[in-house]
């Protein structure tokens, strides 16, 4: 392949993938200059590693290690200044004017379940979304380098909390 | 609430970003140009100078020891601190090399293991520095001043210099990265020389542990 169509290949990868790499960056990051400067990691980290892709591993799990690698990292240390690329868009969702009862609802939802993710620690937060994204516990297990029932067991514990959470405020 | 609603949930979430979200595509190129700084570029950026602030004091040592060659506890002291700063430099340029063998592409656990591990890195180095503590009381101890210095020096000088070592044996036994954990003072002298980031890297250390083994 050559340079250009690496470049457009990278785009289009990016753009096939941008909203896990958003709902990363917001279960990871409080602000939104937080935000667009993991965004800009994570891409430039996608980017820098593509040519080192082995084409017969799963591209998804290979891209849920770097964006999720970035993000665990980047979470822990303080921001730094420099340059910032900004990408388009707010992370937050748009305020819909003319939503229904049941899109209110849901966006509730949404929150609730964005709130109770930003409060998990930094791997449970990894696992959860991925359990989200409906990978399978084996490819789960090989993101996060432990064993299925190790997934399995982390999982349900997570997901009871989660329930009980919903409970609480939905009934 | 079966649980398999969070994940429609979450799709849910999906429709409503790829509706309220657009990628900016020439910044995207931007950053494929590598304008953009990486974590890990910041991190062997800080190692470099570090480095270099090194090289420059190693070579101050160097030319000190040359004019005091002729004063024994002069120079004994100096070489000490010639051997910690090697030492120390050469740590660092470990620790770059191990870094530009980490692959975000690893399995989470070994990736922020081994990130870890290098933030905590700085504690060996830490070490090391406590060992040439005792010779801050000696590189000073000219030839003229151990004939003529005279009991009151003598007095002086002695209990320090056993202060310093006993001070240098007590922290090199007990700075570790797995004293970090454990013992409060270890932590909060860390944390006291402004390496916030090693505790929380320590911290993070046991978080991965915890995560592997429950």
């Amino acid at each position: 392949m050559n340079p250009t169509d690496q470049h457009a290949a990278f785009l289009q990868l990016i753009q096939d993938n941008k909203g896990i790499l958003f709902k990363i960056s917001n279960s990871y990051c409080r602000t939104r200059d937080d935000r667009e400067d993991l965004m800009q990691e994570m891409v430039y980290q996608l980017w820098k590693s593509g040519q080192s892709f082995d084409t017969h591993r799963k591209f998804s799990t290979w891209m849920y290690r770097i964006a999720l690698n970035v993000a665990i990292s980047f979470y822990r240390r303080q921001r730094r200044s420099g340059l910032r690329i900004t990408f388009g868009g707010d992370l937050h969702l748009m305020e819909m004017e003319d939503r229904t009862e049941g899109e209110a609802e849901m966006e509730e939802k949404i929150d609730l379940l964005q709130q109770f993710i930003s409060e998990l620690g930094e791997l449970d937060k990894a696992l959860m979304i991925l359990y989200l994204e409906e990978r399978g516990y084996r490819e789960i297990a090989e993101v996060l380098g432990i064993t299925e029932t190790n997934v399995a067991t982390k999982l349900s514990r997570i997901k009871g909390r989660l329930k009980q959470k919903f409970l609480n405020n939905f009934l | 609430m079966s649980t398999d609603e969070f994940q429609q949930i979450w799709k849910a979430y999906d429709v409503k970003l790829e509706k309220s979200l657009q990628l900016n595509l020439r910044l995207l190129q931007e950053v494929q140009s590598q304008k953009a700084r990486s974590v890990l570029r910041s991190f062997i950026a800080s190692r470099v100078i570090g480095i270099v602030i090194g090289l420059v004091y190693l070579a101050l040592l160097v030319i000190a020891l040359w004019y005091v060659r002729t004063q024994p506890v002069m120079a004994v002291s100096f070489v000490v601190f010639i051997i910690c700063t090697v030492i120390a430099i050469g740590m660092y340029m470990r620790e770059i090399g191990v870094i530009g063998k980490i692959s975000y592409g690893d399995n989470i656990i070994d990736t922020q293991r081994k990130l870890a591990a290098i933030q905590g890195g700085i504690v060996r180095t830490l070490r090391i520095s406590w060992v040439q503590l005792p010779f801050w009381a000696t590189f000073f101890v000219s030839n003229g001043l151990l004939r003529k210095g005279g009991r009151a020096f003598w007095m002086i000088e002695i209990p320090i210099t056993l202060f310093l070592t006993l001070l240098a044996v007590i922290f090199y036994k007990n700075i570790t990265i797995e004293n970090a954990q454990k013992k409060k003072w270890v932590k909060g002298m860390i944390r006291g020389a402004g390496m916030k980031s090693v505790t929380r890297a320590m911290d993070f250390m046991e978080e991965i542990e915890d995560f592997k083994n429950e």
